[in-house]
C-alpha cells in the first residue's frame, strides 16, 4: 500500500451530514412534564419544593434508585449510603411544565443553601420556593391514571411512597445528616 | 329439541292466573293481539331455559308487568304476589324434561332452575325426580350445578372452548347459538349481524357460532390449530429447560456440550452434531478421545509391575521434582484464570447494566408512545415541538437548545433502542458463555493441582517408606487412573442420555410442527362447502319465493367468510325493513331445512315472535308460513307468535297444516 494511493482516496470531496441523535427518553420535555406532574400530585397539597423535586426526580429514575430511596424512607438505609444526583434539566423541565401552566410558583426565588441554613429558624415554616401543580396539571396527572398500561412503573412506585417524604427526609438525604 | 307445552302462573291474592299452551311438530301459531300476552309467551319460553343472557348482560327479567307486578282483568288490577313460568320439553333421545324458574322474587330466587326428570306438565299426577340448578352465574355454563351444562348435554351438544386472545379459549356459550333459533320481537329483527350477545366476549362470536350450529369442519381445525399452538409453547418451555438441565449437570464435571441448540429443531441430530469435550485445565479435548488416551496409559499400566520402593527411588526423585515444577506452573495458570474470570464477570455485569439501562428507556418510550397515540385534552405546546414561552419551533430535547443535535423521532428513537437491545443481548449471552466457559477451566486447575498434591505426597511418601514395599506413588497411579476412567465413562454415559433424550424431544417437535403446517390453512372442507351452498340455494329460493326486492336476488350469495347473507364480495347492506324480515326469515328456515339434509347440530327449532310493522311496506307472512310447515315432515319445529288480523291470518292457513291456537282476548286469564 503506497501512500499514493492512500492520498488519491482522501483527496476527493467530502460531505458530511448531521444524522439525528437518539437521546434517552428522561431527555424529552413532553415525556418529563408527564413525571413532573405525576410526582406534584403525590406530594402534599400538590406542591413541593425544589429540593423534594430534585429527591424525587432521581429517586424515580431507575430501578436502583427507586429501590434505594424506598429502602431509605423505610428507615432500613442510612442517608450516607445514597447519592442522590443534582439534575440540571430539572430546573427547564420545570421552567416548562410553567408556562404549560401545568404549575405556578412562589415568587421568590431561594437557593437551596440558603434553605439549608435558615433550617433551624425557619424549620416549622414552608420552603419558601415551591412548585404548585395547577388544575391543568391535576387533568393532566387524571388523564394518565385514566391510561391503565402507561407509567406503570412510577405509578406504583409513587403509590408505595405514598405522602410520606417530609422536608426533614429530603434534607437530611442531601446533606447526609441522620434524621433525628 | 321440541317443545312440547308452556305454563305461566301468576298467583294474586284474588287467585291465579295463567295459560297453558301445547306444541306440536311443524308449524305453530299462536295468534292473539299485541298487548295481550303473545310476546310474553314467546319470551316465557326463553326466560324457562335462562336464555334471555341471549338479549344482553342484564339481569332484568325480560317478561313484562303482566307477570311481575300486577294483572289486569277487565278494568281492575291485581298486584302478583308470586309468579313462574314452566316449560316441558324433549330432546333427539325422546328423553323429556319439565323446567321450571321463577319470575317474581329476588336475583337468587330467580338464577334457580328446577328440572323435573318427566313430562310434568303432561302427566300432573306423577312425581318425577328432579334437580335443582343456577342460571345466570358466573360459572353457570361449565359447572356441574349449573343448567346450561346439563341442558347442552341433554341437547346432546359437546360445546367446544374456542380460541380466545393471547392463546387463551373461552366457551362457546348456549346464548351464542340461540339467535340462529330463536327472534324476539323487541330486536330480532333488526338486522342480521346485531343479534350476537356480544358482551360474553367471545371473539368471532357470530362465525363461531354458525360453525358449530352447522357443523363445519373448520371449527375443529380452528380449535385442535390452537391446542397445537399452546403443546408447541409447551415443547419450546421443556427443550429449554432440558437443555439448561443438561449444561447444569455437564458443568459440574467440567464438561461442556458445544452446539447443544437451544431452541427446539425438528433434526436430530443437527448439523453439525453437538460434541461432547472435557477440559484438564489446559485444553478442551473430545470426550472420546480423552477416553481413549487414558485407555492407552491404563493398558501401559498393565503391562508394566508396580516396582517395589527401592527400584524407583531415582525415579521417583525426579519424578517429585518435576511434579513439584509443575504445580508451581498450574497454581500461577490459576492465579492468571481467576483474574482473567474477574474480568470477564465485570464484562458480564457491564453489559447486564446496559441492557437494563436499555429496557428501561425503552419502557418510557413506549409510554411516550401511549400519551402521543392517545392525544387527549390535555395538549401540550412542547409536545409538538414548540416552544410554550416564545412560540417558535424548538428541539425535543431538554438539553441546552443550542449544543445539541437535532433528536430523532420517536419511532426512530425506538427503533434505535431495539436495535441497541438486540446488539447488547447477544454480548450479553456470548460474555455468559465466555463466564461459563472460564469457570469451568478455573475449577479443572483447581481439580490439577489437587491431583498434582495428592501425586507429591505420594511421591514423598514412597521415598520415605521402606524399600522393600511397592512403590506407593505407583499404586496411587494406578488408582488415580482408574477412578478417572471410571469417571469419564460415567460422563459419557451420562451425555448419551441427555442426546437421545433430545432426540425424543425433537421428534415431538417435528411432528407438531409437522401438524401446524397441516392446519396452517384453516379453511372450509369440501363437506363444509357442500353446506353451505345448500344454504345459499335454500336462501335463494325463499327470498325469491317471498318477494324480495331491494335488488336483484341473483346477486345473493352466503359469504364463505362470515357465513351471512351477502351482495357479491360484500355484506348485505341495509334494505327495507320489509326485506330485513324476508331475509331473517330465509336465512333461519333455511338452516331449519339444511338440519333435515345434512348433519348438523342444529335444534330442529325455530322460534318467532313477529315483528312491529309500520306503514305500506307491510309484509305478508302467507309464504313464509307456507314454507315453514313443510317443517312437519322432518320432525321439526316452528312456533310463530302473531297479531295479524285474524280473518286474513286464517285465511293465509286454510291450507296449512300446522297447530293454531287464537286468544280473542288477553292470553293470561282467571284459572279455576
Amino acid at each position: 500500500m503506497s501512500t499514493a494511493t492512500l492520498d488519491d482516496v482522501l483527496n476527493v470531496p467530502f460531505t458530511f451530514q448531521r444524522r439525528p441523535s437518539a437521546i434517552p427518553c428522561v431527555m424529552r420535555p413532553a415525556w418529563r412534564l408527564h413525571i413532573l406532574s405525576l410526582i406534584l400530585d403525590q406530594c402534599r397539597g400538590g406542591r413541593a419544593s425544589l429540593e423534594q423535586l430534585h429527591v424525587l426526580n432521581w429517586a424515580i429514575r431507575t430501578d436502583e434508585s427507586r429501590q434505594l430511596f424506598l429502602q431509605f424512607i423505610k428507615g432500613s438505609r442510612a442517608p450516607n449510603q445514597i447519592i442522590v444526583r443534582y439534575d440540571p434539566s430539572l430546573s427547564r423541565a420545570i421552567d416548562f411544565a410553567f408556562a404549560e401552566k401545568l404549575v405556578s410558583r412562589h415568587e421568590k426565588q431561594a437557593t437551596l443553601l440558603e434553605d439549608i441554613q435558615d433550617k433551624s429558624e425557619e424549620k416549622k415554616k414552608a420552603p419558601p420556593y415551591r412548585v404548585i401543580l395547577s388544575e391543568r396539571g391535576k387533568a393532566l396527572v387524571l388523564q394518565i391514571h385514566e391510561m391503565e398500561y402507561a407509567f406503570v412503573v412510577e405509578k406504583e412506585f409513587l403509590r408505595a411512597i405514598g405522602k410520606k417524604v417530609t422536608q426533614d427526609q429530603v434534607q437530611s438525604l442531601f446533606t447526609w445528616s441522620p434524621l433525628s | 329439541m321440541r317443545i312440547r307445552k308452556l305454563e305461566l302462573l301468576a298467583a294474586t291474592a284474588s287467585g291465579n292466573f295463567g295459560t297453558t299452551l301445547e306444541f306440536q311438530e311443524g308449524l305453530n301459531i299462536i295468534s292473539a293481539k299485541n298487548t295481550s300476552g303473545k310476546s310474553t309467551c314467546i319470551m316465557s319460553i326463553l326466560y324457562a331455559l335462562g336464555l334471555e343472557g341471549m338479549l344482553g348482560s342484564s339481569q332484568q327479567v325480560p317478561l313484562p308487568d303482566a307477570m311481575c307486578r300486577s294483572i289486569m282483568e277487565g278494568e281492575k288490577e291485581f298486584p302478583v304476589v308470586e309468579s313462574r313460568v314452566r316449560l316441558e320439553i324433549e330432546n333427539r333421545k325422546q328423553e323429556i324434561i319439565t323446567v321450571q324458574r321463577l319470575v317474581t322474587g329476588k336475583n337468587l330466587d330467580r338464577q334457580l332452575v328446577r328440572c323435573s326428570m318427566g313430562p310434568a306438565l303432561s302427566d300432573s299426577t306423577s312425581q318425577y325426580p328432579f334437580r335443582d340448578f343456577y342460571v345466570r352465574t358466573q360459572f353457570a355454563a361449565q359447572d356441574e350445578s349449573g343448567f346450561h351444562r346439563f341442558l347442552a348435554e341433554y341437547l346432546g351438544y359437546d360445546l367446544p372452548n374456542v380460541p380466545a386472545f393471547d392463546n387463551t379459549s373461552v366457551p362457546l356459550y348456549l346464548e351464542c347459538l340461540m339467535p340462529y333459533f330463536f327472534v324476539d320481537q323487541l330486536t330480532g329483527w333488526r338486522d342480521i349481524k346485531s343479534r350476537m350477545p356480544t358482551y360474553l366476549r367471545v371473539p368471532e362470536m357470530a362465525k363461531r357460532s354458525a360453525e358449530y350450529v352447522l357443523d363445519l369442519g373448520i371449527l375443529k381445525r380452528a380449535i385442535e390449530k390452537q391446542q397445537y399452538e399452546l403443546e408447541q409453547e409447551k415443547a419450546k418451555q421443556t427443550w429449554s429447560q432440558a437443555a439448561v438441565r443438561a449444561m447444569d449437570r455437564m458443568g459440574e464435571e467440567q464438561v461442556l456440550i458445544r452446539g447443544l441448540p437451544v431452541e427446539p429443531t425438528a433434526i436430530w441430530p443437527p448439523l453439525p452434531p453437538p460434541e461432547v469435550l472435557i477440559t484438564d485445565g489446559e485444553n478442551w479435548t473430545p470426550l472420546a478421545t480423552a477416553i481413549n488416551n487414558l485407555q492407552v496409559r491404563i493398558d501401559q499400566l498393565v503391562e508394566e509391575e508396580i516396582p517395589k520402593a527401592e527400584e524407583v527411588s531415582q525415579q521417583v526423585i525426579e519424578q517429585l521434582r518435576a511434579a513439584e515444577e509443575k504445580l508451581v506452573t498450574f497454581a500461577d495458570r490459576l492465579h492468571d484464570s481467576t483474574k482473567d474470570l474477574m474480568a470477564e464477570r465485570a464484562h458480564l455485569e457491564s453489559v447486564h447494566k446496559r441492557l437494563r439501562a436499555l429496557l428501561e428507556d425503552y419502557r418510557q418510550y413506549q409510554d411516550y408512545k401511549r400519551i402521543e397515540d392517545r392525544g387527549g385534552q390535555i395538549a401540550l405546546e412542547t409536545a409538538s415541538g414548540i416552544c410554550p414561552y416564545c412560540h417558535q419551533s424548538i428541539k425535543d430535547t431538554l438539553l441546552d437548545q443550542n449544543v445539541a443535535a437535532n433528536p430523532m423521532s420517536l419511532e426512530d428513537n425506538m427503533a434505535f433502542i431495539r436495535d441497541q437491545i438486540a446488539t447488547f443481548r447477544d454480548m450479553w449471552e456470548s460474555a455468559k458463555e465466555v463466564v461459563s466457559a472460564k469457570e469451568k477451566q478455573a475449577a479443572a486447575i483447581t481439580r490439577r493441582i489437587e491431583e498434582l498434591n495428592e501425586n507429591i505426597r505420594a511421591l514423598r511418601g514412597t521415598l520415605k517408606s521402606d524399600g522393600r514395599i511397592p512403590s506407593i506413588a505407583a499404586v496411587q497411579e494406578h488408582l488415580h487412573v482408574e477412578n478417572r476412567m471410571r469417571r469419564l465413562l460415567a460422563i459419557q454415559e451420562a451425555a448419551l442420555e441427555i442426546l437421545k433424550g433430545f432426540g425424543e424431544l425433537s421428534k415431538d417437535w417435528a411432528k407438531i410442527q409437522g401438524k401446524l403446517k397441516d392446519l396452517a390453512i384453516v379453511g372450509l372442507t369440501e363437506k363444509d362447502e357442500v353446506k353451505i351452498r345448500h344454504l345459499e340455494e335454500s336462501f335463494v329460493e325463499q327470498l325469491r319465493q317471498y318477494g324480495f326486492h331491494s335488488f336483484p336476488v341473483d346477486q345473493v350469495r352466503i359469504s364463505r367468510e362470515s357465513y351471512r347473507p351477502s351482495r357479491g364480495e360484500y355484506d348485505i347492506g341495509l334494505t327495507s325493513a320489509s326485506d330485513t324480515i324476508r331475509i331473517i326469515w330465509a336465512y333461519l328456515l333455511g338452516m331449519l331445512e339444511l338440519a333435515h339434509a345434512l348433519p348438523t347440530n342444529h335444534l330442529g327449532l325455530v322460534v318467532f315472535d313477529e315483528p312491529r310493522q309500520h306503514g305500506a311496506d307491510r309484509i305478508s307472512f302467507d309464504a313464509l308460513l307456507h314454507r315453514a310447515a313443510a317443517s312437519k315432515n322432518f320432525n321439526q319445529q316452528v312456533i310463530f307468535a302473531t297479531s295479524e288480523d285474524q280473518e286474513t291470518l286464517e285465511r293465509i292457513i286454510a291450507d296449512i297444516d300446522c297447530m293454531y291456537r287464537h286468544f280473542e282476548d288477553r292470553i293470561l286469564t282467571r284459572l279455576p
